[in-house]
């Protein structure tokens, strides 16, 4: 790990793309399970949103950010990056420090598109750690574009405009991501409960997944 | 008339000729735009607030009754129940921070606790958790950790006098409402648990 988390050198790439407003299922199925309880635990792990923080902490829940690919990018060495060889133990480690909870303590996790952008292995190791992390009734949310293959793709800046609408602005960097179907979505969360499928416009696959 | 007459003929011939587009004679100055939180901290002036330089480092808890910049490093705890914490873009607070606003454009690695807002700018980092009643994280910042509103009203703070020479009227820090910490406070390595 490099030596201090607090001299790293740029922030989250900008959101500078195009953007697209769009009804979104996953999120109806998220907010609907949050609306039946109090003082609910979200995760946000695509970075810092203003319109999610002011969606969740006004309705009176508790809310953790992170973005996993900062924290991807800030761990792992470029050359690591670049070979895409990483030892079990530097994973380990990792998600340690990227994800350092006690077991069933978040009620709802978003993590937009981000698993897409991490290499397999990594990828799977936080699929584990959040499943360990989420309440036994706790959803996780998740979005994979279908139509990303072999291509560089800029990660989408999701946005919560309200309890079914989602504002989804393509960061302004680029990063290559993996390709996934349904068929490899059900296989990543196999250890879980439920997935529930949302096909969304544009090739873009909301994915609703129970612990 | 007269006047403009009298003038006419008193014109020095030697006197240059008015350019084709003159100015206007009244320099007009933009409207004043600039407010607190717009203003970058070093614009701002010493009159206003306390300021630790870049090139300075404080080990140890910081406490008082004034707005403060940080531009330098500090390693420790600060306390502003009153006051307004500026870390300006070189700054760096290693510690927990407790003030009445505070405005982050460096790094903070700590709790942060504000009765009124927190704002983290474009480029920060912080890496803790945040419990004030207007959280606002810009999108190019780095924040990792847990944010919790609270409602401004439920912890009263006397308000703000602008100068120093106010001082003396200012309520004592030992009568102002205790806040209450945070529940979930991270450890200073920045390991967030719940």
């Amino acid at each position: 790990m490099n030596p201090s988390p607090l001299h790293a050198p740029a922030g989250p790439a900008a959101a500078a793309g195009t953007s697209d407003a769009r009804k979104s299922h996953g999120l109806q199925a998220l907010v609907a399970s949050m609306a039946s309880k109090k003082h609910v635990y979200v995760m946000d792990l695509g970075g810092p949103v203003q319109e999610n923080i002011d969606f969740v902490t006004g309705a009176g829940h508790r809310l953790y950010i992170d973005d996993l690919l900062y924290a991807y990018d800030y761990f792992f060495s470029a050359k690591e990056q670049a070979e895409c060889a990483f030892r079990s133990a530097r994973i380990e480690e990792f998600v340690e420090s990227a994800l350092a909870f006690d077991e069933k303590v978040a009620d709802c996790i978003l993590v937009w598109d981000r698993l897409q952008y991490l290499p397999p292995a990594i990828c799977e190791a936080l699929v584990e750690r959040l499943r360990r992390i989420l309440t036994p009734d706790g959803l996780l949310l998740a979005l994979f574009r279908t139509d990303s293959a072999g291509a560089d793709r800029p990660p989408y800046s999701c946005r919560i405009l309200d309890g079914q609408t989602l504002l989804l602005r393509e960061q302004a960097r680029p990063r290559p991501a993996e390709t996934f179907n349904p068929r490899t979505i059900q296989r990543l969360f196999q250890k879980y409960g439920e997935v529930r499928f949302f096909v969304s416009r544009e090739s873009l696959q909301e994915v609703v997944i129970r612990r | 008339m007269a006047y403009w007459n009298k003038k006419r003929d008193e014109d020095d011939p030697q006197r240059p000729e008015p350019p084709l587009n003159p100015a206007p004679s009244v320099q007009r100055e933009p409207p004043p735009t600039s407010s607190f939180t717009a203003r970058r901290p070093d614009e701002m002036t010493a009159r206003s607030a306390a300021l630790i330089g870049k090139s300075l480092v404080l080990v140890g808890k910081v406490s008082g009754k004034e707005d403060l910049i940080v531009d330098g490093r500090i390693e420790g705890d600060i306390e502003l129940p009153e006051n307004c914490l500026t870390v300006g873009a070189a700054g760096h607070v290693q510690g927990s921070i407790r003030a009445r606003e505070i405005v982050v454009f460096g790094s903070v690695h700590g709790n942060l606790e504000a009765v009124e807002k927190v704002q983290i700018r474009r480029n920060a980092r912080v890496i803790g958790d945040m419990r004030t009643a207007r959280p606002v994280i810009e999108e190019e910042a780095y924040f990792k950790g847990n944010v919790e509103t609270i409602r401004a009203e439920a912890v009263k703070v006397p308000p703000q006098r602008p100068h120093a020479s106010d001082a003396a009227q200012r309520t004592p820090a030992s009568e102002s409402p205790q806040q209450p910490t945070l529940p979930n406070a991270v450890p200073p390595t920045g390991e967030t648990r719940r």
